[in-house]
């Protein structure tokens, strides 16, 4: 009987069966030969055609037109992304002082934005004020906002200026956040009005600019008839009194005269117009003194007393040299009275006498009185006044923030100009005309607040809901919203400040940075 | 390479050094991606960092191939090379997506970081196959044979059943002209055949050749020849034949009748017949295992030959294009 030997049993398996290639073998040879070569594929189509694929994504809309133009902005082992600045490389000559400089160059190509008071801060920040790419950075997305900077973006510095600035912040030292215990309440308003014009602005917006049942109201028939469609309301005569709202003074700057065009408004909407006595006062307060005819040529306002007297004594002479008033001496009459007779006419004398004159200046300084004091109306006072930064009225309340109206229009003025409305008696408040009638920070922070927290109660009260016209209660926290970063072009923020308002709109408008909008409500 | 108490010495001394790397990188991304306001990208000093020291793990991880292809040169243990490519493979990712700064870029990056994710999932799908399956083959195919050789095996149970029958019953009548073409049968005359016998080791137990005396079945000769005839394709081909006995369930009912249909010489015949059928279902299992256990490795490979190609071409265009 045979039995299997040993050898035969181990014939059971191929002596070089670990030589053999099975189907995983010939799987993994595949494998491999995909990933190598379709790996090396790929990369030389990016290499020779495909450069944009080497994008960490795609540029944004504004910058879209020379994406595949990767040198207008990069440069061979210079870093210009953001947070390259800080940087330091000594192997591939990586040094933040030349990654700022390139990034400099590249962005004010075509953006020539002015720093962010950059002469007060230490080396470290004005190092990071040049770096354009910190805050705005691109290949976020064709739809990404250049402009769009978060609030910890700006909080990463303002949580302590004193560390970034060589002396004493200017603004509060810390912010961190959008209400009253992180930001503080505006600073602006910390400020009194100074009060040099006298207004109420409650009496106006009165039927007649008369208190309620008193008689004497302003009528349209009063106004001059060229003003008189401006103020007429729909279905008024001339009988009925002048009311008067808001807008009836307060025009959105750049607004077109029909106030229903909205084009561009995020620009022109942003600023109220100055109060301009011809446009806004002089329907209803005339300077001049007498009974004015049509023929009279209505005094200007804010000259000198010289050219106000040269004016009521051209108008007195020329109204008496057309026969259309009588000299003050002149007495004639046209039918005999008894024990006058005819009277006697003067003819020699058209011109004014001095005591005339001074009666007639005397008229008109109670007129500006009506609205100023006396130390304003002194011929020095008068040329202060109009110089740019010294307007009676400050042309901005809010001097670091911007406030843009026309993003506000459908919530109503009293929301935040709640002074301005019905006289208060009980409050002992002081006159008009020495408060500032601007809402504070709380006005702003029940929609402008993060998004974690929810409606505050008092904005869901019947009165409010109505102010506010029922929109959606959250806005956006950002900043930038308020605040502008770049300064005009070469311009410290302070000498900003003294511009002509319309002058930094203008600015503003050919700033890159776009005008803040309101996010959209959810 | 299997994760145990065993081994836990050997991979906490390489997973926790790894860890605290991991986490001093990320820390430092943590904390100027606050100062930034938003998650940082790879243009920053610490995702700067954290995209280096993942490409540096790559390049160490692909490290494993020359490592297997010169052992001869026995330059570390592998099992210290393989737990450092385990864990620093696993620290790769959060880093490499702290250095994509969340969000997955162009289409090169975003390759890229497709292809790496894959790669990395790939290994460790790997890693719980290796732990799970070799256990349960050991403990429950206890025929495991080499995977390349199942059909060469299979085709010595044939012979080894033809040997067995010519053994016990003697010649197919109704095969004459087969068995003269198979001369290395003609012969045998021994009453002892080879087949598979239990190992022990430990609680495991598996299946090693084990030589067996044939008892006489001559009045089931035609029987048993046509069993084997019928059960033939499946001892060959397994599941890609059609037979009686490819389901457990069936082939028990089917050598049930089979049984009932010989002799109680037949007996013991049958039973190794039947043991042979439960070798060759073992192998069909084997051969699926085993291809769940092997094939995420040809596509580990593939992908991280891939990533690291475009590896190079990622840092040759971040320098370029910072």
């Amino acid at each position: 009987m045979a039995t299997e030997t040993g050898k035969e049993r181990s014939q059971r398996i191929q002596i070089d069966y670990y030589r053999r290639r099975t189907d995983l073998h010939r799987f993994r040879s595949l494998c491999v030969a995909i990933g190598l070569f379709g790996a090396l594929a790929y990369a030389a189509y990016v290499a020779l055609a495909g450069r944009s694929h080497a994008s960490t994504g795609p540029i944004a809309s504004v910058h879209a037109a020379f994406e595949n133009d990767c040198q207008q902005c990069h440069r061979d082992l210079t870093p210009i992304s953001s947070r390259g600045s800080k940087l330091s490389i000594g192997l591939l000559g990586i040094a933040p002082e030349t990654t700022v400089e390139h990034i400099e160059t590249a962005c004010q190509a075509c953006h020539q934005v002015g720093d962010h008071h950059r002469d007060t801060m230490n080396t470290e920040w004005q190092l990071a004020d040049r770096a354009c790419a910190d805050c705005h950075a691109d290949h976020q997305g064709r739809d990404h906002d250049l402009t769009a900077i978060s609030l910890q973006r700006c909080v990463s510095c303002h949580a302590d200026l004193a560390s970034g600035c060589v002396g004493t912040p200017s603004v509060r030292n810390s912010v961190v956040g959008f209400d009253k215990a992180t930001h503080g309440d505006f600073a602006s308003l910390n400020i009194e009005d100074p009060g040099r014009i006298k207004f109420d602005h409650a009496q106006h917006m009165m039927p007649g600019q008369v208190d309620t049942d008193n008689r004497g109201g302003f009528t349209i028939g009063q106004l001059p008839p060229l003003d008189r469609p401006r103020y007429r309301r729909e279905g008024q005569e001339d009988d009925d009194l002048v009311t008067l709202d808001c807008s009836s003074c307060h025009e959105m700057s750049g607004a077109p005269a029909d106030g229903k065009t909205l084009i561009a408004d995020g620009e022109l909407g942003r600023y109220i117009q100055p109060i301009a006595f011809d446009r806004h006062c002089a329907a209803c307060h005339s300077l001049n003194p007498d009974v004015a005819t049509e023929f009279s040529t209505p005094l200007p306002h804010a000259v000198t007393w010289d050219q106000v007297d040269l004016l009521l004594a051209a108008n007195r002479s020329g109204a008496q040299a057309l026969g259309l008033t009588r000299s003050a001496r002149d007495d004639s009459q046209s039918t005999p009275l008894p024990g006058v007779g005819l009277g006697r006419k003067s003819v020699a004398d058209a011109s004014m006498s001095q005591e005339d004159l001074a009666a007639a200046r005397q008229r008109v300084q109670v007129k500006c009185l009506q609205c100023h004091d006396q130390d304003s109306i002194t011929d020095e006072a008068i040329a202060r006044s109009t110089s740019p930064g010294n307007e009676l009225i400050p042309s901005r309340w809010l001097r670091h923030g911007l406030y843009d109206h026309a993003a506000h229009r459908k919530i109503d003025c009293r929301y935040c100009h709640r002074a301005a409305y019905p006289r208060d008696e009980a409050s002992g408040a002081p006159n008009d005309h020495e408060r500032v009638m601007i809402a504070g920070i709380d006005s702003c922070i029940w929609c402008h607040r993060s998004e974690e927290l929810p409606t505050p109660l008092a904005l869901t009260d019947a009165v409010t809901a109505r102010l506010i016209d029922g929109q959606p209660t959250w806005a956006s926290d950002q900043c930038t919203l308020c605040h502008r970063y770049h300064t005009p072009h070469g311009r410290s923020q302070r000498h900003a400040e003294e511009v002509n308002m319309s002058d930094l709109a203008a600015e503003s408008a050919t700033n890159f940075a776009s005008p803040p909008t309101t996010e959209p409500s959810r | 390479m299997l994760l145990n108490r065993a081994q836990a010495k050997l991979h906490l001394g390489v997973a926790i050094p790894t860890a605290l790397l991991t986490l001093v990188c990320l820390a430092f991304y943590v904390r100027e991606s606050l100062e930034a306001g938003k998650p940082v990208g790879g243009g920053s000093g610490s995702g700067l960092i954290c995209g280096i020291v993942a490409g540096l793990v790559i390049v160490f991880e692909m490290g494993l191939w020359p490592r297997k292809a010169l052992r001869r040169l026995r330059l570390l243990p592998t099992k210290y090379w393989l737990a450092a490519h385990i864990w620093l493979g696993l620290a790769s990712l959060p880093l490499a997506i702290a250095h994509c700064g969340f969000h997955l870029g162009g289409w090169l990056p975003a390759t890229f970081m497709v292809l790496f994710v894959l790669c990395i999932v790939s290994g460790v799908y790997g890693l719980v196959v290796q732990n799970v399956l070799p256990r349960y083959m050991l403990r429950n195919l206890p025929s495991e044979t080499i995977y390349n050789q199942i059909d060469y095996v299979s085709e010595q149970t044939v012979k080894d059943a033809r040997q067995m029958l010519l053994t016990a019953c003697g010649r197919n009548l109704s095969r004459e002209q087969a068995f003269e073409e198979e001369p290395e049968l003609e012969g045998v005359s021994t009453h002892t055949i080879v087949i598979g016998a239990v190992r022990q080791a430990g609680r495991t137990r598996g299946r090693t050749l084990e030589t067996q005396r044939v008892p006489e079945a001559r009045e089931d000769r035609e029987t048993l020849w046509t069993a084997l005839s019928e059960i033939e394709p499946f001892l060959l081909r397994g599941d890609a034949a059609q037979t009686p006995v490819n389901n457990r369930q069936q082939a028990s009912q089917w050598f049930s009748r089979l049984r009932s249909a010989c002799s109680e010489d037949g007996q013991s015949v049958i039973d190794i017949l039947e043991g042979m059928c439960d070798q060759r279902r073992q192998f069909d299992i084997q051969a699926t295992l085993h291809r769940w256990l092997h094939t995420w490795l040809a596509i580990h490979v593939g992908l991280s030959v891939a990533v690291s190609v475009l590896l190079a071409v990622h840092v040759w265009t971040a320098l370029k294009y910072w």
